[in-house]
């Protein structure tokens, strides 16, 4: 009695969960901000998606980086939101598709920042300091500026008395601003949008420098993704137009003009560097 | 021995130990970069006292209530689940392996050989089971199998099934053997010999570690989320991360209340096995929590699948340890660091734990018993990692930072333990020497501290066969070591590079064992 | 006067263990107690050596009242009261040079006396004590490594090495054989001779005490039976002190023993 009323149950649910698959599109994004910041910023995203797709959108929040890559590897999620180098790892180790991404991620920088109280004005100078990445697989965070201080000769390891990973770019902002590491480096928008919203504390962090530009961010959905699909998400970005109030404030939230469709093969540099850096194998 | 000489026989080794102590604390706080005074240091205090007086008053932020609810009751979920699958693992495999189902130990049966060797072979597993802490098995299976609460329930089933089954199999051992040999004798298989003689008087004992295990699993599963395997965690490492003062205050409060609720529940449950009444509420209990547990993660399961492909290829990436020359001299400055930063956090444990247990017993003035006592379980209630993000705040990141939160948490645990030895040492000694006119200190030093000191040492050595472990751990939160080095390697997919590390720990815990237990042998 | 007491009595959890008793020792004196088991010897030599407080009466050590005294005041008096006890409690890993040497702590000051756990030192005036009780070689053992007659020696070494102006000794040898015994209390009464110094010690055997003391007082529940000098002692008086001889009391502790409820 106990196990036929158990058994069907089971079957509803597994039925619920089929069914279910059809019609939802799971999105995640690289937690590069706070996870409340990545739900605001994705809202408004989701509900345009939502009308365009004519289908559900939820987001998943994920807290670290490797993991949103192994979850769309593992066809956990549909879509993800994925920086220059996770998307590097993520088609190393799966087949992805890049659909889009920001006309400002062709030419993306990082800023170097340091705390006020250490009267440091240049990079070398940082000579035996404590010294913050990002997450370990950021690209404007970690990889980037670690590939271009090595051009310049430092090697963090040896160059810094330690290196951590603060795992977020405003969490880099809160360890320099709070002394806890003396410098740190961190993606340009989001140093740029916390400028803008008073969030930083100009009397305790200082900007000491900015990288060469790189190619950076963008959406990429998982290979197994219906064809069809993958081409209405594309068109559903590539429509957005800041002449749009609407629009705009979408794109507004994403720190983007526009989107312009992207390939694989833009990559090709990151990639370069990641080896080069000895992030990649 | 038996010498008239003046000169002590002892000189050598006592002038030894006197030059070598301090010259080896000195070298190890000279590697891992932990000066004391640094923490008197104001810029420090400031900085660690500006993020503490953020946790006044703790956040009430809707949301953030909300979700500390919903990973209370998955943390809760998970831990209890995790037992469950501890439980069915570590059980068969105890009894698999326990001597004292053995036919040989039994009736004199000679043993079978391929019998032994796959007795060996499972114990060798269970060793590498309990051996890689549970917070790695989790980012282990977070890599490889994805998201969720689903890694956690299995790294915890892992971890702890590799202990059970340890711990289960000493506990059947350390039973009266009549019943069961007269069973083994009379031609009963393995189970029957269990079933019929030692489980009913194994029992109790087999269920009261079970559910102080549970009161255990709790605490660690509250921890997962620093790896992104679900549960409060998840929060902490985020609060910690953004500095969020007020949110970690809230933690704070909740994560006692936590554990405050599990002891007393562990508490009542132990109680309740030995009467019938209570044993079948028991009984109950943990059926209701495991399914209401099951139904609360069952819609987490659901939405993100577990990717058995996924485990198999990382297997296969995993299963080829890097063993290049360059990346063993990192892996070996690793292993030392950590070592040092065990040793020296331990060591420092150790005096801390005397100076808390003087007031702690009933040695020191009442009025100062009940606080000292509630510091103690302050310091020992909170979790190891979280008093490694604090101490990277205080100190910055490194193994300083690790030495200090390994030195705080564990002069909690042993200045408990240290106070519990007090109050079980006969005053005698010092009394006489009191009378004699000795001063308070000298008294201490000469009656008290010679007949304590042997069981305190046992104790500090027990403990940093732990701390080895947690030394490991400690770099997820950027306190150095092995941990940091281990997290890199994950989150860059270097799946060899991780294995090796892994292995390292394996070994670095394995040898810290093997020498604690020499060393307690000859102070034995 | 070295020991007076003034009608000072003593009762434990509720039961009178001494009744007032009123006593003297000049200095230089050397005095035996005697009894059966459970009179009380041991708990008047704990009044004796300010481990209880009378509950009635007063005493006075060494021209002193202990409980009159403060702290540092108190310590410099019981620095110069040794007390020797039935089974001394020696920390089983210290070791004997350790332990002897500790009779003198209540004259060191705490670094003095810390640096001597670290370091052993007056090494040389340590071993003649145990010297004296033919123990010179056990010098750098554990304690834990001794038998239990040796650890008793090992005591009255660590007395022998503190000098105190008043001894007091419970049953000090009675782990002893009868020989070494003998010639245990006789180095006991010939430190105190030489020195000056008073003893009191209760024993088990009234051959030792009428052999060794000029003084015997005999103790029976609670109450002094008979205070007098040694020629005095007749046989009558003897087998009324231990008529019907009853096993001990055990309300009544035992020196040692009696220090684990020591209110002090």
């Amino acid at each position: 009695m106990n196990i036929a009323k158990l058994s069907v149950a089971g079957l509803l649910l597994a039925a619920a969960t089929l069914s279910h698959a059809e019609a939802l599109l799971k999105v995640s994004a690289i937690p590069d901000e706070a996870p409340t910041e990545l739900q605001r910023k994705f809202a408004p995203l989701g509900q345009y998606l939502e009308k365009e797709l004519g289908m559900k959108v939820q987001f998943v929040p994920v807290s670290d980086y490797a993991a949103v890559v192994t979850a769309l590897n593992a066809d956990q999620i549909d879509m993800a939101w994925l920086g220059g180098f996770t998307f590097v790892q993520a088609s190393q180790r799966g087949k992805v598709v890049p659909l889009v991404q920001r006309e400002e991620d062709s030419r993306f920088t990082s800023k170097y920042i340091v705390n006020a109280d250490s009267g440091i004005s240049k990079l070398q100078q940082l000579k035996g300091k404590s010294f913050a990445f990002g997450s370990a697989s950021s690209t404007s965070g970690h990889l980037m500026p670690r590939y271009f201080l090595q051009k310049q000769h430092i090697k963090p390891e040896a160059f810094f008395k330690s290196v951590g990973y603060s795992g977020a770019h405003d969490a880099t902002v809160a360890w320099v601003s709070s002394g806890k590491v003396d410098a740190g480096v961190l993606n340009a928008s989001v140093w740029d949008k916390l400028v803008e919203a008073g969030k930083v504390d100009q009397s305790k962090v200082k900007l000491l420098g900015t990288t060469p530009p790189y190619f950076d961010y963008n959406w990429t959905v998982r290979g197994s993704l219906d064809k069809k699909l993958q081409q209405k998400i594309q068109q559903a970005f590539l429509k957005l137009n800041a002449a749009n109030p609407e629009h705009k404030a979408i794109l507004d939230l994403q720190r983007a003009s526009r989107f312009i469709p992207t390939k694989a093969a833009n990559y090709k540099g990151i990639e370069a560097a990641a080896k080069e850096a000895g992030l990649l194998q | 021995m038996l010498s008239n000489s003046l000169h002590d026989p002892a000189r050598a080794s006592r002038l030894a130990g006197l030059i070598a102590t301090p010259l080896l604390l000195l070298a190890a706080m000279a590697y891992t970069g932990f000066n004391p005074l640094l923490l008197a240091d104001g810029d420090t205090a400031g900085t660690l006292w500006r993020f503490v007086a953020d946790f006044f008053p703790p956040s009430t932020d809707g949301t953030f209530l909300h979700d500390m609810l919903r990973e209370t009751a998955t943390t809760l979920a998970i831990a209890s689940s995790g037992l469950a699958l501890a439980v069915l693992l570590g059980l068969p495999l105890a009894l698999l392996t326990s001597r004292a189902l053995d036919r040989d130990t039994l009736c004199g049966e000679a043993p079978a050989r391929p019998w032994q060797a796959l007795q060996r072979l499972l114990r060798a597993m269970l060793i590498v089971l309990r051996g890689v802490p549970d917070l790695v098995w989790a980012l282990l299976l977070v890599r490889a199998a994805g998201l969720g609460s689903l890694p956690a329930v299995l790294a915890l089933g892992l971890a702890y099934g590799g202990m059970l089954g340890k711990v289960y199999a000493e506990i059947l051992e350390s039973q009266p053997r009549e019943a069961a040999a007269a069973l083994a004798a009379s031609g009963a298989s393995r189970l029957a010999v269990f079933g019929y003689a030692l489980l009913p008087q194994a029992a109790t004992e087999l269920i009261s570690y079970s559910v102080y295990r549970w009161e255990c699993a709790i605490r660690a599963s509250a921890v997962m989320g620093f790896v992104g395997a679900g549960g409060l965690g998840l929060l902490l490492d985020t609060s910690l991360r953004m500095l969020n003062g007020g949110e970690v205050g809230s933690l704070l409060l909740l994560f006692a209340a936590l554990v405050a609720l599990t002891e007393g529940v562990s508490r009542v449950s132990r109680a309740a096995i030995h009467s019938r009444a209570g044993g079948a509420a028991l009984a109950t209990g943990t059926l209701s929590l495991l399914a209401l547990s099951l139904l609360w993660l069952w819609p987490q399961w659901r939405e993100a699948p577990f990717d058995v492909a996924g485990l198999w290829r990382f297997a296969q990436e995993f299963l080829r340890p890097t063993l290049r020359g360059d990346f063993l001299v990192q892996v070996g400055s690793g292993v030392l660091e950590t070592l040092l930063v065990s040793a020296l956090g331990s060591a420092l444990a150790f005096i801390g734990g005397a100076l808390l247990a003087l007031p702690a017993s009933n040695r020191g003035p009442r009025w100062l018993r009940a606080p000292v006592q509630l510091l103690l379980n302050f310091l020992r209630g909170t979790p190891d990692l979280l008093w490694g993000a604090l101490a990277v705040l205080a100190l910055g990141l490194g193994p300083a930072a690790g030495v200090l939160a390994l030195a705080v948490h564990t002069s909690g645990v042993l200045g408990r333990l240290f106070a519990q030895t007090l109050e079980n040492t006969p005053p005698d000694a010092e009394a006489a020497l009191r009378h004699s006119g000795a001063g308070r200190l000298a008294c201490l030093c000469y009656g008290l501290l010679p007949q304590a000191l042997p069981q305190w040492l046992a104790y500090t050595l027990y403990r940093w066969e732990n701390n080895i472990r947690i030394a490991a751990i400690l770099g997820l939160v950027g306190a150095g070591g092995l941990g940091q080095q281990l997290y890199l390697a994950l989150s860059l997919f270097q799946l060899s590079n991780a294995a090796t590390l892994i292995l390292a720990m394996l070994l670095l815990s394995w040898g810290v064992e093997s020498f604690s237990r020499w060393l307690r042998q000859r102070l034995g | 006067m070295s020991l007076r007491f003034d009608a000072a009595s003593l009762s434990l959890n509720g039961h009178r263990i001494l009744q007032p008793l009123t006593l003297q020792l000049a200095q230089g004196e050397q005095v035996a107690l005697i009894g059966p088991s459970g009179a009380g010897k041991s708990s008047l030599l704990l009044l004796a050596n300010s481990c209880h407080r009378p509950d009635g009466g007063s005493i006075q050590l060494l021209g002193e009242d202990p409980w009159q005294l403060r702290a540092p005041a108190l310590r410099r008096l019981r620095s110069r009261i040794g007390s020797v006890y039935q089974h001394p409690p020696l920390p089983a890993l210290q070791r004997v040079v350790t332990a002897v040497g500790a009779g003198q702590l209540g004259r060191l000051s705490t670094l003095a006396a810390l640096r001597r756990l670290l370091w052993p030192q007056d090494v040389a005036a340590i071993r003649d004590a145990l010297q004296r009780v033919q123990l010179g070689d056990k010098l750098w053992q554990r304690c834990d490594r001794l038998s239990g007659g040796q650890r008793q020696r090992v005591g009255i070494a660590r007395v022998l090495y503190q000098q105190p102006e008043l001894l007091l000794a419970d049953e000090p040898v009675s782990a002893l054989d009868p020989r070494l015994a003998d010639d245990t209390v006789a180095l006991l009464c010939a430190d105190a001779r030489q020195r000056g110094a008073t003893l009191l010690v209760s024993l088990h055997s009234v051959e030792l005490a009428l052999a060794h003391f000029p003084r015997l007082i005999g103790l029976r529940d609670g109450r002094i039976a008979f205070d007098l000098p040694r020629a005095q002692v007749t046989p009558p008086l003897l087998a009324a002190l231990y008529a019907g001889e009853q096993p001990a009391i055990a309300d009544e502790p035992a020196l040692g023993s009696g220090i684990r409820i020591a209110p002090c």
